[in-house]
């Protein structure tokens, strides 16, 4: 069974003559533990495929299906529940909460729940990451390689199935980029964690089994 | 909600006001909302110190029920017995029945002439009634005169302190000579001023002249007859039942009155402007919650960025909206609580020193009168904390229209 598919997806902003499709019938499927990266050109429609599919955003037609279940029926609380349980993210601003530490944003997850082991867990975490020694830090006090770090943290600690990233490098230098691409497919690998990464980096996505094309909100080739 | 949604709306409050923008705008919405709040309790308390205060010097020295005759009552144990009978009916203990003679006077002497009603009570009466009398008359009463009790007010307007008191009485007065009132010494009568009583309701004090029941039978040669009687009851508040009982048993010519309904009037002007402060105050506070709600929509949209992570790790709109609301809970809270903390000490202040003077002529108070009252506290922090909440919510509803994804790119 695919992890994760999606059928003849279709996505479009605005009203009226401003009314823009993003993503023009889109069906794909992620299989477990897969790398997948999506490529495309600005505005063709990355990011907005990655929400749809990690289930932020409701398509206007065709379906999600996780582990072949629809998520189309599901209410808000359902997927706020599935999205902390069964993924992970990673953005290009990595996007921590400014107000707490290193190990709070890691733990983030798990406080949510009320998990009782969640600290335990995100120090786990952030010393297999290498920012242990960062844990009681605020994000401005970190550098950008290290905030990265923190927020893969973060997307790990509910040992999600599938993790997204969103141009994960985009914010980096070569040497993090380097860094950080090697730790995704480490993370593959040792947490046998699907990968969907949105990239227009076409050094990152050599490391990707499966390289997803998008063109003007279709699928190319 | 889980103990961390707690803990994330307090960062977020926590972070609101320390902020270099917020810590300023926050600081001065939260203080003009805790402004509002003092001014809308400061005035509740003394528009009912007010109230409270004219209803105790009323109950002081008014009788709690008054049965008057358009003529005199010429049978007034039999008016007592029905009296005694209503009250049992309805089981109100009654705690005094006084007897009462009423006849009207001019004041001759002193400084004018001024009007007076003529009181005749039943022996100890000021201890009955709570009246208080602030001074007796040293000299003795040498020439046997019937003694008069003056009001304060009445007193001081005519200079009459001590000594002889002369009264004109209506009768001698007739129609042709109101304009060139022509008055003969033998409708003048000489009363001894015994002393000066005080009620601290301005109207009595400066109405009134009491005397001796038996003395005023006497002198206005009434035999048995009386004008009405005054009743005091264990409970003023039930004053209203009783006079309803009584109204059932005597009707015309007798007239049977509250002493609300005596001081309705006045006790209306009071409830009046009791609700117009309370109404402007409350506009008032909504001004200043605006601009709890304006910093407010703000936090919210300085905190969208969090917010649409906060989704993506999964929390959902709900959660999110009870994380806000105890945000909103908070901001309020706190110009609330320190509007009310700043109204109870004013309160403190007024009640204690007593900063301000009143012409008592007028208020018939020295100082203005303060009540603290908990429907009052409970009222307002319900209002403002209402205003606070229901802003939060709002914003939020506004953001939740506006997709994660946007967000997240726009930050």
């Amino acid at each position: 069974m695919n992890l994760l598919e999606c059928r003849e997806v279709k996505k479009s902003y605005g009203q009226g003559v401003s009314r823009t499709e993003v993503l023009k019938g889109i069906s794909l499927q992620i299989e477990k533990k897969e790398r997948s990266a999506i490529l495309g050109a600005s505005g063709a429609g990355k990011s907005t495929l990655l929400h749809i599919l990690s289930a932020l955003e409701k398509p206007d037609e065709g379906d999600v299906l996780f582990e072949g279940k629809s998520l189309k029926s599901l209410k808000d609380d359902q997927l706020s529940e599935f999205r902390n349980r069964s993924i992970g993210f990673v953005f290009q601003f990595h996007h921590l909460m400014p107000e707490f530490t290193a190990l709070e944003n890691a733990a983030m997850p798990l406080l949510m729940r009320g998990d009782a082991l969640a600290y335990d867990k995100a120090r786990h975490y952030l010393k297999k990451l290498g920012v242990d020694h960062r844990s009681d830090h605020r994000p401005s006090e970190m550098s950008g390689g290290e905030q990265q770090r923190v927020a893969v943290a973060r997307a790990l600690i509910t040992e999600p199935q599938i993790l997204f990233a969103d141009e994960p490098t985009g914010n980096l230098d070569h040497e993090n980029s380097q860094k950080l691409t090697d730790l995704l497919m480490k993370i593959n690998e040792e947490f046998s964690v699907a990968l969907v990464v949105v990239t227009h980096n076409e050094e990152v996505a050599k490391y990707f089994s499966r390289i997803i094309r998008l063109d003007d909100g279709r699928l190319q080739g | 909600m889980k103990f961390w949604d707690v803990i994330l709306a307090w960062r977020f409050f926590r972070d609101s006001s320390r902020g270099r923008f917020f810590s300023v705008s926050f600081r001065v919405a939260v203080l003009g909302m805790s402004f509002g709040v003092m001014a809308l309790l400061l005035s509740l308390a003394i528009t009912e110190g007010f109230t409270k205060e004219y209803e105790r010097a009323v109950l002081g020295s008014h009788p709690h029920i008054v049965i008057n005759s358009e003529d005199d009552v010429n049978n007034p144990d039999a008016i007592e017995k029905i009296i005694q009978a209503s009250a049992q009916k309805i089981s109100i203990p009654i705690k005094n029945i006084e007897p009462v003679i009423y006849r009207e006077g001019m004041l001759i002497g002193g400084k004018s002439i001024k009007g007076l009603v003529l009181k005749g009570v039943p022996p100890h009466y000021f201890e009955k009634s709570g009246i208080k009398i602030i001074s007796r008359a040293v000299e003795k009463n040498e020439n046997h005169l019937p003694e008069i009790f003056l009001g304060k007010a009445v007193a001081e307007e005519s200079g009459i302190k001590t000594g002889i008191v002369k009264l004109l009485f209506p009768k001698t007065i007739s129609q042709k000579s109101l304009g060139k009132m022509e008055i003969s010494p033998k409708d003048l009568k000489s009363f001894f001023l015994a002393g000066i009583f005080e009620t601290g309701v301005y109207e009595m004090d400066s109405t009134f002249g009491i005397l001796d029941l038996e003395t005023a039978k006497n002198f206005f040669h009434l035999g048995e007859t009386i004008s009405g009687f005054e009743t005091w009851i264990e409970n003023p508040q039930e004053a209203s039942r009783l006079v309803e009982k009584i109204r059932e048993e005597l009707s015309f010519p007798y007239e049977v009155l509250s002493w609300r309904e005596i001081n309705e009037n006045i006790f209306k002007a009071m409830e009046t402007e009791k609700w117009m402060f309370g109404v402007l105050m409350l506009v008032l506070v909504v001004v200043a919650s605006l601009n709890v709600l304006g910093t407010l929509m703000m936090l919210l949209l300085k905190k969208r960025r969090e917010i649409a992570i906060l989704r993506t790790l999964g929390y959902s709109w709900s959660r999110l909206r009870k994380v806000f609301l105890i945000d909103g809970l908070l901001i309020g809270m706190t110009g609330t609580g320190l509007g009310i903390f700043f109204g109870l000490l004013c309160e403190f202040i007024l009640k204690h020193w007593q900063p301000f003077a009143l012409d008592p002529e007028v208020y018939f108070l020295k100082t203005v009168p303060v009540t603290f009252c908990w429907d009052h506290i409970f009222l307002v922090f319900g209002a403002s904390l209402g205003i606070g909440v229901l802003g939060c919510m709002l914003t939020l509803k506004k953001i939740s229209q506006v997709s994660t994804l946007t967000i997240l790119e726009k930050s």
